[in-house]
């Protein structure tokens, strides 16, 4: 039966169809097909394509009226309706033939024990009649050469498959294969088939082979782990020519085509993968496109494939190309593994494995791929991370006339070469006349983003002055990677004329005012209505030492104490000086205690000096002084009878007495005479005249 | 002579040249203690201003960012209510509108009459839906001078009118009105600072939420309960410490315990 057979899931009810893939997507999106063409021989079963990673399956996207055509079928009478209940949809499974005119095959697949019933989730209802995975059936491994003959220097592929999932597998880390052959490992992937109602897992692993001696070289079975049990893999020949010697079959090979130029981190690259397709028509397509190495994000939401014819080893060999997206997300020497399942209608030469509906997993030789950062000199405002060649559409506003605090939409369009479906939109900043929201994107997919082929967002802009006279510019830039530069494509500001908003003046308070705006007290405050943020101070102002309260400073209160002290001490001092005003007699004995410790001193230096006369008239002046306060009289008015009474009556009439009267005789000599007539016998008087003064002085 | 202008004989007159010198040195000590930030370091006032000028630059360039650093360094070697107020702008056009509220916040502490402070705080405020921190009477009060004015009020008038009341006894000056008039005033003007002095103190336990999402927790520990998130600018007064935590009050009367790195007090850097 060399058909090829669209799959498609359908429900009985009269809805659109469905893919029968496992898909999250909605029974009413315009969902694309997926052509699979198995190989020939009896047909057991066909291919449903899954996908394990959650990696959205390549979809072509084509326009919703071409989707799932029902397929005439000129002669043949339509399949009957299958019976369902009212409400309920089940899927039927549509065979689509390749060959015009063949009557299509619908069937529908058997309904599982668990009869869901009428109120169950349509969407788990579905998932519960899904076939299920066979993982108990026993695992099988072959293993191929593919080319099987290769000249020397040449590549071929050592396959292996498994019928088991891929993360239940262990290979060995080296396979038992010859000393001269290089192997190194390559792809690794996973698809099912679905065989009666259930799936069956397949994995493939790859390695790359090569060699430059001429031989027959045999890899001998080994053994793999599948679910920790052990299977043995057959074995598998190869064999190597010499360079020239026979023309080898050519068969088909990955090849993946960079752009030239610069890459950077963040720059999404379109790729070429294309597989050669030597005889023209053995390639029937190419699925599973995918890359395997770190450091590559792979735009799933678009690609395109055609037909196409490519120069290798210089002659031109036709080759079905797939161009897709893919984006690097680190800088520096960043390998490129890709991958993919090719649709074979015929068998190559010498492949072995014959799995029913098998497509061999190719994957192109390793590409190292040198991959920049955006340089951060010369970044211009507005660089959301775009990398491409962009271009800016003219501006549109929704209207050219708004009240101020109304609403109005600024539309940009950005076209270009370049990731437009992940383009990050430029945001505006803070502006003080105008209330700006978050800008919105057009809600389309990507891959209807990519085929439009420009980007739209959306400004909601609200005027909170009718002094605006046109929109704000919109800052914006993106990095060409032919210049190497930063290109600015700022939105220029769009004429626009704001009338006065209708119950007040025509500027508005900002966003956060708007509350107190409305208020009839708030806009009657001209503050609040003009609510603005001044510019910078030109001076700088008050200059302090710290900003903590001087109370709460030491040395603040500690000044504080030195005017308490003063004032403290002057009362002190003001309250000493009225007692001693009531009490002069102290003031009188203070003082004639200063003179006599003088005239004290000047005897004691007379007498040392053998000097009568000072030595007399220091006594008689110390006797003066000491005896003054009591009488609160002169000291130099007192005489000798005065010094007498002044002594304690003890010593009037003793030795003290003597002393005293012919001191003051000496002194009377020397004041009237010239001289003292006793001489320095006088000066002998010094004990005497010590203990009076002594006597006087405990007096005062 | 006495109040009574009887001089008792032997009591001597105070020397007004000695009384006189005192006073002088006394106001001399004053002044250099008064001096606003007192002695300021040496070479620091051409680094401020090159920062300050530097900083105005950068602003003026659109360099908020390092306006900002430039400003902050201003800022820490001499706090001025010019460089807090230019440092909440480029706070705030850098997009960190607690530290913009903050710096606004010292600013107006230092100068409460510089008008375009008061209008950045309430933009600020109206835009981030902030409420105005609720201030008592006397707190109200005490923004109506520099928080540095009132003590020295208080203390000037305060010792003024002491002066008045025992000078004239002690110097024995002729009993005269203005002395009791300026005596008088100057209790007035003393007991009528001493609330604006009371709102200093408690104005100087205001803080900043710094951070947007800043927890507030039951207790003061790492994985306490947070009662609520608080927006960055949000005014809280601190009531208690306890190690890294403080515990603040918000308008809201709402309180908890919040993170001493996510909360600035105005008065203390």
């Amino acid at each position: 039966m060399a058909l090829g057979l669209a799959l498609l899931v359908l429900p009985a009810s009269g809805l659109p169809p469905v893919q029968a893939a496992p898909t999250n997507r909605s029974a009413t999106a315009p969902v694309p097909t997926r052509q699979a063409f198995p190989r020939p021989g009896p047909f057991n079963g066909f291919i449903l394509q899954t996908n394990p990673a959650s990696r959205p399956t390549n979809i072509l996207p084509r326009p919703a009226a071409t989707l799932n055509p029902p397929i005439p079928s000129p002669g043949a009478r339509p399949p009957p309706p299958v019976p369902t209940r009212p409400g309920q949809a089940r899927p039927t499974i549509q065979f689509l033939p390749a060959t015009p005119g063949a009557a299509p095959v619908r069937v529908t697949p058997r309904v599982p024990a668990a009869q869901p019933g009428p109120g169950m989730d349509p969407l788990l209802n579905l998932m519960l009649q899904q076939p299920s995975i066979d993982i108990e059936s026993p695992a099988s491994a072959l293993a191929e050469f593919d080319p099987p003959v290769i000249p020397a220097g040449g590549r071929s592929t050592y396959r292996i498959v498994i019928t088991a999932l891929n993360e239940v597998i262990t290979v060995p880390p080296a396979l038992p294969a010859p000393s001269a052959l290089q192997v190194t490992p390559g792809g690794r992937g996973q698809a099912f088939a679905m065989l009666g109602n259930k799936l069956q897992p397949r994995t493939t692993i790859n390695y790359r082979v090569t060699t430059t001696v001429p031989g027959n070289y045999t890899i001998p079975p080994f053994a793999v782990t599948v679910s920790g049990k052990q299977i043995q893999l057959p074995s598998a020949r190869l064999q190597v020519v010499p360079r020239g010697a026979m023309p080898t079959p050519p068969t088909p090979k990955l090849i993946v085509k960079l752009p030239g130029g610069d890459i950077y981190v963040g720059q999404s690259i379109p790729i070429h993968v294309m597989i050669t397709d030597p005889t023209g028509s053995a390639v029937r397509g190419l699925t599973r496109v995918e890359v395997t190495s770190e450091g590559w994000m792979t735009d799933t939401t678009f690609y395109r494939q055609r037909r196409d014819s490519v120069t290798v080893d210089g002659r031109s060999v036709p080759v079905l190309a797939q161009e897709m997206f893919i984006t690097p997300l680190k800088a520096g020497e960043v390998p490129l593994l890709v991958q993919a399942q090719a649709i074979l209608g015929l068998p190559t030469s010498g492949q072995t494995v014959q799995l029913p509906g098998y497509f061999p997993l190719v994957d192109a030789d390793p590409v190292v791929v040198t991959v920049k950062r955006v340089p951060p000199e010369g970044e211009l405002p507005g660089f959301t991370g775009a990398i491409g060649t962009f271009s800016l559409d003219q501006p549109r506003l929704a209207t050219n006339q708004v009240r101020a605090g109304e609403p109005v939409t600024l539309t940009l369009a950005f076209k270009g070469q370049g990731n437009l479906a992940r383009l990050i939109p430029p945001r505006l900043g803070d502006l003080w006349d105008w209330q700006t929201f978050e800008p919105t994107s057009d809600a389309l997919p990507a891959q209807i983003l990519q085929q439009r082929g420009y980007a739209a967002f959306h400004y909601t802009l609200i005027p909170l002055s009718d002094r605006i006279t046109a929109t704000p510019p919109v800052p914006f830039s993106y990095f060409d990677p032919a210049k190497r530069a930063y290109v600015d494509l700022t939105v220029p500001p769009v004429p626009i004329r704001v009338l006065p908003a209708p119950d007040g003046p025509g500027s508005l308070p900002p966003p956060g005012a708007t509350a107190v705006a409305a208020t009839g007290d708030a806009q009657d405050d001209p503050e609040t209505r003009n609510l603005v943020m001044n510019g910078l101070s030109e001076t700088p102002g008050i200059i302090v030492a710290t900003l903590l309260p001087l109370q709460q400073r030491p040395w603040f209160v500690a000044l504080q104490c030195l005017p308490a002290a003063a004032f403290g001490g002057l009362w002190l001092w003001d309250r000493r000086r009225r007692f001693l005003a009531e009490h002069p007699e102290i003031v009188r004995k203070r003082r004639a205690r200063r003179s006599l410790r003088r005239h004290h001193r000047r005897l004691r230096q007379a007498a040392s000096a053998r000097d009568p006369g000072g030595f007399v008239r220091a006594a008689v002046n110390a006797m003066r002084v000491a005896c003054a306060p009591h009488d609160a009289a002169n000291p130099d008015a007192l005489v000798c009878g005065d010094v007498l009474r002044t002594i304690p009556a003890a010593g009037r009439d003793g030795r003290h007495a003597d002393v005293v009267r012919r001191l003051f005789g000496a002194a009377d000599s020397i004041r009237f005479g010239g001289r003292a007539l006793e001489g320095e016998s006088l000066l002998e008087l010094r004990p005497d005249v010590e203990q009076v003064l002594a006597e006087l002085r405990a007096r005062l | 002579m006495n109040a009574a202008g009887f001089q008792p004989p032997g009591v001597p007159r105070p020397r007004p040249g000695l009384f006189a010198g005192g006073l002088l040195l006394l106001a001399l000590t004053g002044s250099v203690l008064a001096a606003p930030g007192g002695p300021a370091p040496a070479g620091a006032p051409a680094s401020f201003s090159e920062l300050f000028d530097q900083g105005t630059r950068s602003y003026l360039a659109a360099g908020y960012k390092q306006a900002a650093e430039l400003f902050r360094q201003a800022a820490a070697l001499q706090p001025a209510s010019g460089v807090f107020h230019n440092l909440g702008n480029a706070e705030y056009m850098a997009g960190r509108v607690g530290p913009a509220i903050l710096a606004w916040e010292r600013a107006h502490w230092l100068a409460p009459y510089f008008d375009n402070t008061r209008a950045n705080l309430r933009f600020a405020r109206k835009k981030a839906q902030l409420d105005e921190p609720g201030l008592a009477w006397y707190e109200i009060c005490s923004t109506w001078l520099p928080p540095n004015a009132w003590p020295w009020i208080a203390g000037v008038s305060l010792w003024l009118a002491v002066g008045m009341v025992m000078l004239p006894g002690i110097f024995h000056w002729p009993k005269s009105d203005w002395h009791q008039g300026l005596a008088a005033a100057g209790f007035a003007v003393f007991l009528l600072t001493l609330p604006a002095l009371g709102g200093v103190i408690s104005r100087s336990e205001l803080g900043v939420v710094l951070e947007k999402e800043t927890r507030l927790r039951l207790t003061p520990t790492q994985d306490a309960q947070t009662l609520t998130r608080l927006p960055a600018g949000e005014i809280g007064r601190v009531e208690r410490r306890r190690g890294h935590y403080y515990y603040v009050r918000l308008a809201s009367d709402a309180a908890g315990w919040v993170d001493a790195a996510r909360f600035s007090l105005i008065c203390r850097e």
